[in-house]
């Protein structure tokens, strides 16, 4: 776990050994993706066209230990305006991937992709309750409003979530397949 | 009709924070001919987001659940725009990476599963469209929405990316706007239809999200529509709670009620708003 790049040309190399990124070489940098993305409409300065050229150098340090790998809403319009079909979302995906693997963690996007593993090797479900928590840590008072109001409608989910049947199958599982 | 039978994965949302939605569903059902079989046993899919940090345990998981539904010899229904691709993906990869399959259905075989790859998944949109169609749709409204201008918004992940998904055309769909019609209401035309409510972030980055939301809503009221109506439990969770967050960015409230897909049917078929968790909105619905 952790550590730096397996392949000769870096994260590049890395990103486009995985399915998710294997298309990464044919990217002629035509932004149709940003053009396309809403969260590049809603966020200045987020592309996934700059995320995709920023891969392609190896601009590694910088970009794996960003907030904006994890602004991405998997809208997957790109992935439907792309012409080279270099699936953007799908790269992204594959950086996700990378920067958990060197170790980038501490990000509320790191946080929250790595309690979806941490709740299914749990209970075998999403805590939805916990993951406010366990995304923004003591950002959470920000959401004190938005939980007033879901209270208020009954739609606070349930701290303790029930076990599924056969959580020895899903953990074996996860043994077995995590790398 | 014989009823249709069908494993029953509403997904995460639909069992904890959006419950209406789960509710309505059992409701309908009986009145469509559908028969739904709950499995204690399944996980959750991951939402992609698994996939992010272990993509093979996503896969072994996602294969799991689905041999479980192939082993009832059922194919499987959810209401989840997101489980939707997120099972129809596995799908995809299991194809596309026999040997990593076969790895899986080895470690399957230990709990007496086998994924072969003979379960659909289907959302209840395409069930509605396409199994029980709007003909049968239409013989069942008691209560017609006659007068009612209604904005459907499809979510992302039942339109993209179309190689995966492959029930219509992701940039000009129409199912919805049929079965609106079939419950005697008027579907309005916005562009913002196919676009995403920006759930996947509203916790990475809740201004994108509240943007995305407003600009969703925005589309639709500015077509006077008087409700909006998802297919998707987590695009009805972002549009309904987040509204009156983008509300504070206008000078005018958007006060537009966001309807799960079950619950519109079921106001149509004439059953009662409690049934159908109609005073679980934020943004009030008037019944
Ligand atoms: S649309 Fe495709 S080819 Fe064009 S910049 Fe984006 S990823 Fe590269
Ligand atoms: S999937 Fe991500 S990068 Fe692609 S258009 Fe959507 S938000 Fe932008």
């Amino acid at each position: 776990m952790g550590g730096t790049a397996r392949h000769d040309r870096g994260l590049a190399g890395d990103v486009a050994a995985t399915p998710d990124g294997k298309d990464l070489d044919h990217c002629i940098q035509c932004g149709m993706c940003t053009a396309t993305c809403p969260v590049a409409e809603a966020v200045p300065g987020f592309s996934p066209r700059q995320i995709v050229a920023r891969t392609i150098l190896d601009l590694a340090d910088e970009l794996l230990a960003s907030d904006e790998i994890w602004y991405c809403a998997r809208c997957q319009q790109c992935v439907a305006s792309c012409r080279k079909n270099i699936r953007p979302a799908d790269i992204i995906t594959a950086i996700r991937t990378e920067a958990l693997r060197r170790g980038n963690r501490d990000t509320a996007g790191a946080r929250h992709t790595m309690a979806f593993l941490s709740d299914l090797g749990g209970k075998g479900k999403l805590n939805e309750a916990l993951l406010t928590f366990r995304t923004l840590r003591w950002s959470t008072f920000k959401m004190i409003p938005y939980a007033m109001r879901m209270l208020a409608r009954g739609k606070i989910p349930p701290p303790i979530v029930k076990e599924i049947e056969g959580m020895d199958e899903v953990q074996a599982l996860i043994e077995e397949f995590r790398k | 009709m014989s009823p249709s039978r069908f494993a029953y994965y509403p997904g995460c949302a639909a069992e904890a924070t959006v419950k209406e939605a789960d509710r309505a569903m059992r409701a309908i059902a009986p009145l469509l001919g559908l028969e739904l079989h709950p499995f204690e046993s399944m996980t959750c899919c991951g939402a992609g987001v698994l996939h992010e940090e272990q993509p093979d345990v996503s896969l072994a998981l996602n294969a799991r659940n689905l041999a479980i539904a192939e082993r009832a010899g059922l194919d499987l229904l959810t209401l989840c725009n997101t489980c939707l691709l997120t099972m129809l993906k596995a799908q995809h990869e299991l194809r596309s990476n026999p040997q990593l399959a076969g790895r899986i259905n080895e470690s399957l075989a230990r709990f007496d599963l086998r994924y072969e790859g003979r379960v659909k998944v289907r959302h209840l949109l395409w069930v509605l469209a396409e199994d029980v169609g709007p003909e049968a749709i239409r013989a069942l409204v008691k209560k017609p929405l006659a007068g009612l201008r209604i904005a459907p918004f499809y979510g992302c992940h039942i339109l993209r990316p179309e190689e995966v998904l492959g029930f219509e055309d992701g940039r000009d769909p129409n199912s919805m706007e049929r079965i609106i019609e079939a419950l005697g209401a008027e579907p309005v035309r916005y562009d913002a239809r196919t676009e995403c409510c920006g759930f996947h972030v509203m916790l990475v980055n809740a201004p994108a999200t509240t943007t995305m939301v407003g600009h969703c809503l925005e589309g639709a009221v500015d077509k006077r529509a008087d409700v909006m109506v998802t297919p998707c439990t987590l695009c009805q969770l972002t549009l309904d709670s987040y509204q009156y967050r983008a509300d504070k960015t206008r000078t005018q409230p958007l006060k537009l009620p966001v309807l799960h897909l079950p619950q519109l049917l079921g106001m149509a078929f004439g059953l009662d708003g409690k049934t159908l968790g109609l005073n679980r909105h934020l943004v009030a619905v008037a019944q």
